[in-house]
């Protein structure tokens, strides 16, 4: 492989780790700026997401042209890829779940609720039913 | 070149202790949890940068590991809140009185 | 003796239940994994042994801790996959940028959380919608109505009510692709009644 395509596959791999560091140094800034659990949600999910698959292109970019070894395999970062997106948002929806269910809401940054409205109205079904089962 | 791998390590070390920042200080275990994971993702990322410094591809399985590691972590915290949820607030934080009556039901 | 033949028989039962919730599609995927785990697809003479192994342990799993069915099935369709993929791919892109500007912006940050009733009754669109919604920054699903099909998302940063509707677009719009991507042909004609349905309401 000829010099100047190896280095430019290095510029690309370079700018693609940068942007990952990126998207993990503006998620940490989310993590102390904003308020509640929710909101700092979103911000953690960017960098684990978006920012590994920037990485992992930008290690296959970097090794893959002056490979000889033969250890690396690409079949790896192909995998951790896989892996990061289909558990980080199952990760992130439980904790997410866990968070509304327990109160760590802050009910004055949200405003429109759809969810609330909903266990509301369950809530007085259910409060409406025990009270009439009770009744002689 | 080199000054933007040096820059990549000085986003990675900010971000690294602006987490730990939130580690410390909390307020709840699920905000632990959650800043738990944003330092995973750097160190990951760290990893991955240093891997692809090097030119070195033995350190691609850890980044596998890792990332398996952080999922089944923050599983388990959500479930163990999930089971008792009142002991991990502090006093100052109102629990809301009636979510927590049916936290582990299934919808 | 005939009680040992009987509990033979019941063994024998009990093998063969098991064996019936082996999936082959889902323990071809699992293969896959072992597969990249394992170099298989170097082409040297230790990849069959891989690939004839990982089906094993993924049949092995699957008797072991037996999963429901996937139902009613799904369709791979390329075309539209090579679609879906760029559509999340790109809508990542921006919504980093729109997650950025968010945190970089002085003053509260409030959101909402909105309901999305999906327009078709599959569980396996159910789960593709909501992972990717949340692979998306700038939506977090917190709750899943199974029964009802309905997904409640936490949306970053949206005020005002034009603004849920425009949310609640975005959310469709994702299950639009990924129905028309993996969707069997029934899910694709619920899609298209519902959104018929929707443009004369209009």
């Amino acid at each position: 492989m000829s010099e100047l395509f190896v280095s430019v596959l290095d510029w690309i791999a370079i700018l693609c780790i940068l942007a990952g560091a990126m998207l993990s140094f503006v998620a940490a800034v989310g993590l102390i700026r904003f308020p509640d659990l929710l909101s700092r949600m979103h911000t953690a999910a960017k960098p684990q997401v978006l920012g590994m698959l920037l990485v992992l292109l930008g290690i296959g970019l970097r090794i893959m042209p002056v490979e000889e070894t033969g250890v690396f395999d690409f079949g790896t970062l192909i995998l951790v890829g896989l892996f990061q997106v289909i558990t980080v948002p199952v990760a992130g929806h439980i904790a997410a779940r866990v968070g509304y269910r327990t109160g760590r809401i802050r009910h004055d940054l949200v405003v429109t609720d759809e969810l609330e409205d909903r266990l509301d109205a369950r809530r007085q079904a259910e409060r409406t039913r025990q009270n009439g089962g009770s009744a002689p | 070149m080199n000054t933007l791998w040096t820059v990549t390590a000085v986003l990675l070390g900010v971000a690294s202790l602006l987490g730990t920042a939130r580690l410390l200080m909390g307020p709840s275990i699920l905000d632990r949890a959650l800043s738990v994971d944003v330092l995973l993702a750097s160190a990951l990322t760290g990893l991955g940068a240093y891997a692809a410094f090097n030119r070195d591809p033995t350190i691609l399985p850890t980044l596998l590991v890792l990332s398996l590691l952080g999922f089944v972590g923050s599983i388990s915290i959500s479930k163990f809140v999930a089971r008792r949820p009142e002991e991990h607030l502090r006093p100052e934080e109102t629990v809301h009185p009636a979510t927590t009556e049916q936290g582990e039901s299934r919808e | 003796m005939n009680d040992l033949k009987a509990r033979k028989n019941q063994g024998l039962r009990a093998l063969r239940r098991r064996l019936g919730k082996v999936q082959i599609p889902v323990a071809l995927g699992m293969t896959l994994v072992w597969m990249l785990l394992f170099k298989g697809f170097e082409p040297r003479p230790e990849s069959l042994g891989i690939a004839v192994l990982g089906f094993l342990v993924s049949a092995v799993i699957m008797m072991v801790f037996p999963m429901p069915p996937i139902v009613p099935g799904f369709r791979f369709r390329p075309v539209q996959c090579l679609r879906l993929f760029c559509h999340v791919l790109g809508k990542m892109v921006v919504a980093s940028f729109q997650v950025t500007a968010q945190v970089f912006r002085p003053g509260p940050v409030r959101s909402s959380v909105v309901a999305v009733p999906m327009r078709t009754d599959s569980d396996l669109m159910l789960v593709c919608t909501a992972i990717t919604a949340s692979a998306i920054p700038g939506s977090v699903i917190v709750e899943v109505s199974q029964p009802e099909y309905v997904l409640y998302v936490h949306m970053l940063g949206v005020e005002s009510e034009a603004g849920v509707q425009e949310s609640k677009q975005v959310i469709l719009t994702l299950e639009e692709r990924i129905v028309r991507a993996l969707g069997t042909r029934e899910n694709v004609a619920d899609l298209e009644a519902a959104s018929a349905a929707v443009e004369e309401n209009a």
